[in-house]
C-alpha cells in the first residue's frame, strides 16, 4: 500500500474555496498543457469529424489502391482497401476518445464505492473486498482482457465490462488507502457528531479530499486504456469492423510494412501521441497539485 | 516466519481456486461446443452431440469444475482421454497423475507437452527484457531524483513519460520499421530457429528492445520518487553539509534506502512483463507463452488457457511473496506480524 501511495505521490487535499485556483495552476506547468493540447487536438479532431471535408472512413477508393501514399486527395495516403488514412484516423479518435473515457468512468465509480465501502467500515467488508481485489490484481491485467474479449466477443459494452474488472480493484485499494488516512481526520468525527448520515460523509466530505490523487489516477488509466483497446484491435479482438479502430488498422496493415509503412505507422503514431498527452496531462496536473 | 509461509501459500491456493473457476465460468460464453471444436468445422451434428456426450460436457458447469479439479489433482481420469471418445488422445504419462492440465484441443497434444516449452521460451525472453529494464530504469530514476524539477529531472521524466505511452505493438512496428526495413541489420521475425538466414541470438534484440522500451519508463519514475523522498531527509542534508561528494552520498547512502520501495514494484514488473509478452510474441512471432494464451483464448481451449492462468496467477503470488520478503530483508523496521 505504502508503494501504491508512492506512485502517485501521496498529495495532501488543498481546502474546497481553493478549487479554481488549483486548476489554472494546472496551466503553469509547460508538461501539463503540452499534455493538454494533444489530449484537445484529438478531442477537437473528434467532435469536428462529422463537419470536416474527410472522404467517408469507410469508403474505397479503387484508384487510391495501386499507389497508397500520401497524395492531393488523400492526404495521409489510403489504407490496403483503398480508404482513406486521415477519415479513417479521425474518425477512429472518437471511438477511442468515447469508449475509453466511459469505460474508466464506469470504473472509477465502481472502483471508488468499492474502496469507500472498504476504508470506511473496515471489518469483514473491508477484508472480502480487499481479497476479492487481490484476485482479480493478481491476474495479468491483458490477460484478463484476452480471456474476457475473447470468450464474450467484442464489443463497447464488453470493453466497459473488461476495464471495469480490470481497473476497479486497482482504483478501490488507491482509495481504500485514502480513507483510511482521512477518516481520522477531525472533520469526520465533526460530520458524524452532526449525526449526518454515511452517504452524506462519504460523498461530501471523503470523496473530495480523494479527488487530486484520481483524477491522476484517472488521467493515466484512461491512457492505459486507450493502449489496452488499441492492443485489443492489433490482437483482432477490436471493435468489429467496419469501425474504425487504431489497433485494428495497424493489425490489417502489419502484413504490407515492408510495401507500404505508412499505413501502420500513421494510426501507431496517432496512438502514442493521444496516449502520451494524457499521461503528460497526468504528471502536470500531479506537479501542480503538490503540496 | 513458517507461520507466515504457510498462511502466504495457503492464499495461493485459494486465489488460485478462485480464479480457475473465474476463468471456467467466463468460458461459458464461449461460442461453440469443446466437441465441436475436437473435430472439426466438417464434423456432423450427430457426431459433435455423441462426442459431447461421452465428454460430459453437458453438465452443469461445478460439475465440470470439480471433475477439471480431479484431474488436476490426478484423482479422476481424463475424459478426453477415453478411448471410447475415438480422439486418440493420449498423454505418455499415463492417464491420472498430479499436474495432469488435461489436453488440449488446439494442439492436439497434453498441455504438458505444450506449456513448459513455451513458458521456458518466455522465461528467456522476459529475463532478457529484466536484466535491462533493472539497470536502466535504475539509472533513469536516481539521476531525475537526485534534484527534483532541474532540467535534468525534466528531460528524463519526459523520456520515461514518453516511453512508457508506446504500447508494444507501435514500438514494434516503429523498430521493425527502421532496423527491418529501412537499415535491415535485423530479423523482424523471431522464430528461435536459424531457417530464416538470422542466428538465434539476433532475433531477441527487437522483442527485448519492445519490451524494455514499454517498460522501464514506468520503473524508473517509481525509483524517481522514492529517490526524491530519500533526498529530502535530514541525513542527506547532513552529508550534503559536511561536504561529502555527490557520488559518495548517492552511492552510499541514498541509493539504498531509495531502492526499499521500488524493490517490489520492479519485481511486480515480471507479473506486468507477462502482459507484454502477449503482444511482443505476436509482432515477432516468438513461440511463448504469451501467443499460447492468446490462441487458446481465440480457440477456446479451455484446458490450455487453465494451465495458463493457473501458472500466471501462481507467479504473481510468488513474486508478491518474494517482494514482501525481500522487502524485510531490506527494511529491518518491517516486521511480520
Amino acid at each position: 500500500m505504502a508503494v501504491q501511495d508512492n506512485i502517485t505521490g501521496a498529495v495532501i487535499a488543498p481546502p474546497r474555496r481553493a478549487a479554481r485556483a488549483n486548476w489554472m495552476r494546472i496551466l503553469h506547468s509547460p508538461t501539463a498543457v503540452v499534455g493538454l493540447c494533444l489530449v484537445l487536438f484529438w478531442v477537437l479532431a473528434a467532435l469536428l469529424a462529422p463537419i470536416l471535408p474527410l472522404p467517408s472512413p469507410t469508403d474505397s477508393d479503387v484508384m487510391a489502391m495501386g499507389n497508397p501514399y500520401p497524395s492531393a486527395a488523400h492526404w495521409l495516403g489510403t489504407d490496403i482497401l483503398g480508404r482513406d488514412m486521415l477519415s479513417r484516423l479521425i474518425f477512429g479518435a472518437r471511438t477511442v476518445l468515447s469508449v475509453a473515457p466511459l469505460s474508466v468512468a464506469v470504473a472509477m465509480v465502481v472502483g471508488i464505492t468499492m474502496g469507500m465501502v472498504a476504508g470506511y467500515y473496515g471489518g469483514w467488508v473491508d477484508v472480502l473486498i480487499s481479497r476479492f481485489s487481490d484476485i482479480i490484481l493478481a491476474f495479468p491485467v491483458l490477460v484478463i482482457y484476452v480471456i474476457l474479449i475473447a470468450n464474450i466477443g467484442p464489443s463497447v459494452l464488453n470493453i466497459v465490462i473488461a476495464t471495469m474488472i480490470a481497473s476497479a480493484p486497482g482504483i478501490g485499494r488507491i482509495t481504500r488507502g485514502l480513507v483510511l488516512g482521512l477518516k481520522q481526520q477531525e472533520y469526520i468525527s465533526a460530520a458524524k457528531l452532526r449525526a449526518e448520515s454515511t452517504l452524506y460523509i462519504m460523498i461530501v466530505e471523503l470523496l473530495p479530499n480523494c479527488r487530486s490523487l484520481l483524477i491522476v489516477d484517472a488521467c493515466l488509466r484512461i491512457g492505459y486504456t486507450i493502449i489496452t483497446i488499441g492492443i485489443l484491435g492489433f490482437l483482432g479482438l477490436g471493435l468489429p469492423p467496419p469501425n474504425p479502430d487504431w489497433g485494428g488498422m495497424v493489425k490489417e496493415s502489419v502484413t504490407v510494412l515492408n510495401v507500404w509503412p505508412h499505413m501502420s505507422l500513421i494510426p501507431s503514431a496517432a496512438l502514442v501521441s493521444l496516449v502520451l498527452g494524457f499521461n503528460l496531462l497526468a504528471d502536470g496536473v500531479r506537479e501542480a497539485w503538490k503540496p | 516466519m513458517a507461520n507466515f509461509l504457510l498462511k502466504r501459500l495457503a492464499m495461493m491456493v485459494v486465489t488460485m481456486l478462485c480464479a480457475s473457476f473465474l476463468v471456467f465460468a467466463v468460458c461459458e460464453f464461449t461460442p461453440g461446443s469443446v466437441a465441436r471444436k475436437s473435430l472439426g468445422p466438417f464434423a456432423t451434428q450427430q457426431q459433435v452431440d455423441l462426442l459431447s456426450q461421452k465428454l460430459k460436457a453437458n453438465d452443469p458447469l461445478l460439475v465440470r469444475y470439480g471433475r477439471w479439479l480431479g484431474v488436476l489433482v490426478g484423482a479422476v481420469p481424463d475424459p478426453l482421454q477415453d478411448p471410447a471418445t475415438g480422439l486418440n488422445f493420449t498423454d505418455p504419462r499415463g492417464a491420472q497423475y498430479f499436474g495432469n492440465f488435461g489436453y488440449s484441443t488446439l494442439n492436439k497434444l497434453p498441455v504438458n507437452d505444450v506449456i513448459w516449452d513455451r513458458l521456458g521460451n518466455t522465461a528467456i525472453l522476459a529475463g532478457l527484457a529484466f536484466l535491462l529494464i533493472v539497470p536502466l530504469s535504475i539509472v533513469f530514476g536516481i539521476l531525475s531524483g537526485l534534484k527534483e524539477g532541474g532540467v535534468l529531472d525534466r528531460t528524463l521524466s519526459v523520456i520515461c513519460i514518453t516511453f512508457t505511452s508506446i504500447p508494444e505493438f507501435a514500438s514494434g512496428v516503429f523498430l521493425v520499421t527502421l532496423f527491418v526495413i529501412l537499415w535491415p541489420i535485423l530479423p523482424g521475425t523471431s522464430p528461435l530457429n536459424s531457417d530464416g538466414g538470422w542466428a538465434v541470438p539476433y532475433q531477441f534484440v527487437l522483442p527485448v528492445a519492445v519490451l524494455v522500451i514499454y517498460d522501464f519508463g514506468y520503473v524508473a519514475r517509481m525509483i524517481r520518487v522514492s529517490m526524491i523522498g530519500v533526498m529530502e531527509r535530514p541525513y542527506i542534508r547532513t552529508a550534503i553539509l559536511k561536504g561529502m561528494s555527490t557520488r559518495r552520498m548517492v552511492l552510499g547512502h541514498a541509493l539504498r534506502n531509495a531502492m526499499i520501495a521500488p524493490f517490489t514494484v520492479l519485481l511486480l514488473q515480471i507479473n506486468f512483463l507477462i502482459s507484454g509478452v502477449v503482444v511482443t510474441e505476436l509482432v515477432f512471432a516468438y513461440p511463448g507463452f504469451g501467443r499460447l494464451i492468446l490462441d487458446a483464448s481465440l480457440f477456446g481451449d479451455i484446458a490450455t488457457l487453465e494451465a495458463a492462468t493457473l501458472i500466471t496467477v501462481a507467479i504473481a503470488v510468488i513474486t508478491q511473496l518474494l517482494g514482501d520478503l525481500g522487502y524485510m530483508l531490506l527494511d529491518p523496521r518491517i516486521r511480520v506480524r
